[in-house]
């Protein structure tokens, strides 16, 4: 491509298509001229992955300022309960019983609050490569992987799993059904069978190649969630544990999950010996 | 490629050259059937081969009217076959799916799985970050014209079109380099 001629109407034109303001019979007309110019369709698919960063990242941004909005809200609130808590010293010793009571209690729900409540699938869910070789063809296993992808965002989980099943079963040797076993599982998770997802997190993991750790990783890191939510904390620290060590893109929220689990378990332990 | 030589090969019967000439055009047609009609990857496969195929046929029989429009023919084809493969397993979407496909070209976001993504972000970070600005006031603002662009970044509205395109090109050939690893 280093001696591409450059075709500055058609470059318009593409740009009027990814932006969506072309109807159908300009499309039609684009993809005739397209088809004579491979090396554009290539930076065509280029241009939309692009588009989809950006708009990607602007959602993001908008979360955020929704988080900063409710992060404000809550330290208004914070700041009355700290001047609520001086107000009160007066009665010390009352307090002092109270406010051990509160930390206890604190303790157990953010230890429920650690656990992820449901992982968005358009972000978390594995599809296929995207072939960018022209000459490169996807395997069955893969185009089953894309449908399950489309029919989970569509909102369509029961085809999806169904489709998941499909390569888990026809296709065990393919490389695919490691993530057919994670979407499973993640959207098990999602339905709020936790078992049922321990189950494929760790079918994952059994399968799962050395040369994919970030797979590896986000396994960990959906099983140690998945027992959080049916109270198994040792294997849960066991988990995120793993996910810690393996210092990839989760390790920063496991480690703030693992001081929390340390502490919930050394309180068991300390319970069981006093008993 | 010169897609007169297609039916000229068809009808001298010239079976290494049309393969040749079908070998560059199945992809082309693949990825026309992934980007504008939202084809799944095998549904692109199966509906590009099966319309070459009915192409094929057509020309050899000298049934098609303008040898000229060979392209175009090729393309309805391929577009009216999907359409039927479509109405054959969701006949319930039938009535939107025309619809459908005057919007937008299908973002890649479904298809490229996070590693990839990652790939093309990581490139477009290696960008000078003026470059970096470019691209995301040119996405963040589809509805502004190249002029404004141009006079955004105080150049003309001629380099404002060759930066983009450069830059498309230097991402696509980042990715496509990173991709091989």
């Amino acid at each position: 491509m280093n001696k591409m001629s450059r075709d500055l109407e058609l470059e318009k034109r593409i740009d009027a298509y990814v932006k969506g303001k072309l109807d159908e019979e300009q499309a039609m007309e684009l993809w005739e001229d397209l088809l004579e110019r491979p090396d554009y369709i290539e930076l065509l698919e280029t241009e939309l992955g692009l588009k989809s960063i950006f708009e990607q990242r602007a959602n993001n941004d908008n979360d955020k300022r929704k988080n900063t909005s409710s992060a404000e809200e809550e330290s208004v609130i914070y700041s009355l309960q700290k001047y609520w808590k001086w107000m009160a010293a007066a009665a010390a010793i009352v307090i002092l019983i109270v406010s051990v009571n509160i930390l206890q209690r604190n303790t157990d729900q953010s230890l429920n609050n650690l656990a992820v409540k449901k992982f968005k699938l358009a972000e978390t869910l594995s599809s296929a490569k995207i072939l960018r070789s022209q000459m490169s063809r996807l395997s069955p296993a893969d185009s089953l992987l894309n449908r399950g992808f489309e029919a989970a965002l569509s909102g369509d989980v029961d085809k999806a799993l169904a489709t998941y099943d499909k390569i888990i079963d026809g296709y065990s040797d393919d490389p695919a059904v490691v993530k057919a076993y994670l979407n499973k599982g993640l959207i098990q998770y999602n339905e709020k069978k936790y078992q049922q997802s321990i189950s494929s997190f760790e079918h994952v993991l059994d399968k799962v190649s050395d040369n994919n750790p970030i797979l590896a990783e986000k396994a960990y890191w959906y099983l140690g969630n998945a027992y959080i939510h049916i109270d198994q904390l040792k294997e849960a620290r066991d988990a995120i544990h793993n996910v810690y060590i393996m210092d990839g893109i989760y390790r920063k929220s496991a480690n703030r999950v693992l001081k929390k689990l340390d502490y919930k378990l050394s309180n068991m332990h300390s319970d069981d010996g006093n008993q | 490629m010169d897609y007169s030589k297609l039916v000229t090969a068809i009808k001298e019967n010239d079976s290494k050259k049309i393969n040749e000439l079908l070998v560059a055009l199945r992809p082309r047609l693949i990825a026309f059937l992934r980007v504008h009609m939202n084809a799944s990857q095998e549904d692109a496969e199966d509906c590009a081969q099966d319309s070459l195929m009915d192409c094929l046929e057509v020309i050899k029989e000298d049934r098609l009217n303008d040898p000229g429009r060979v392209v175009s023919y090729i393309l309805s084809t391929c577009r009216n076959n999907y359409l039927k493969l479509q109405k054959k397993h969701r006949p319930e979407l039938m009535e939107n799916i025309s619809e459908n496909h005057r919007q937008s070209p299908r973002q890649l976001q479904s298809l490229l799985d996070e590693e990839q993504q990652r790939l093309l972000e990581w490139c477009l970070s290696q960008l000078k970050k003026e470059y970096q600005k470019f691209m995301q006031y040119w996405f963040d603002h589809p509805d502004v014209h190249t002029n404004k662009v141009a006079q955004h970044f105080d150049i003309s509205v001629s380099n404002a079109w060759t930066r983009k395109h450069r830059l498309i090109r230097k991402l696509n050939e980042c990715y496509q380099e990173k991709s091989k690893l």
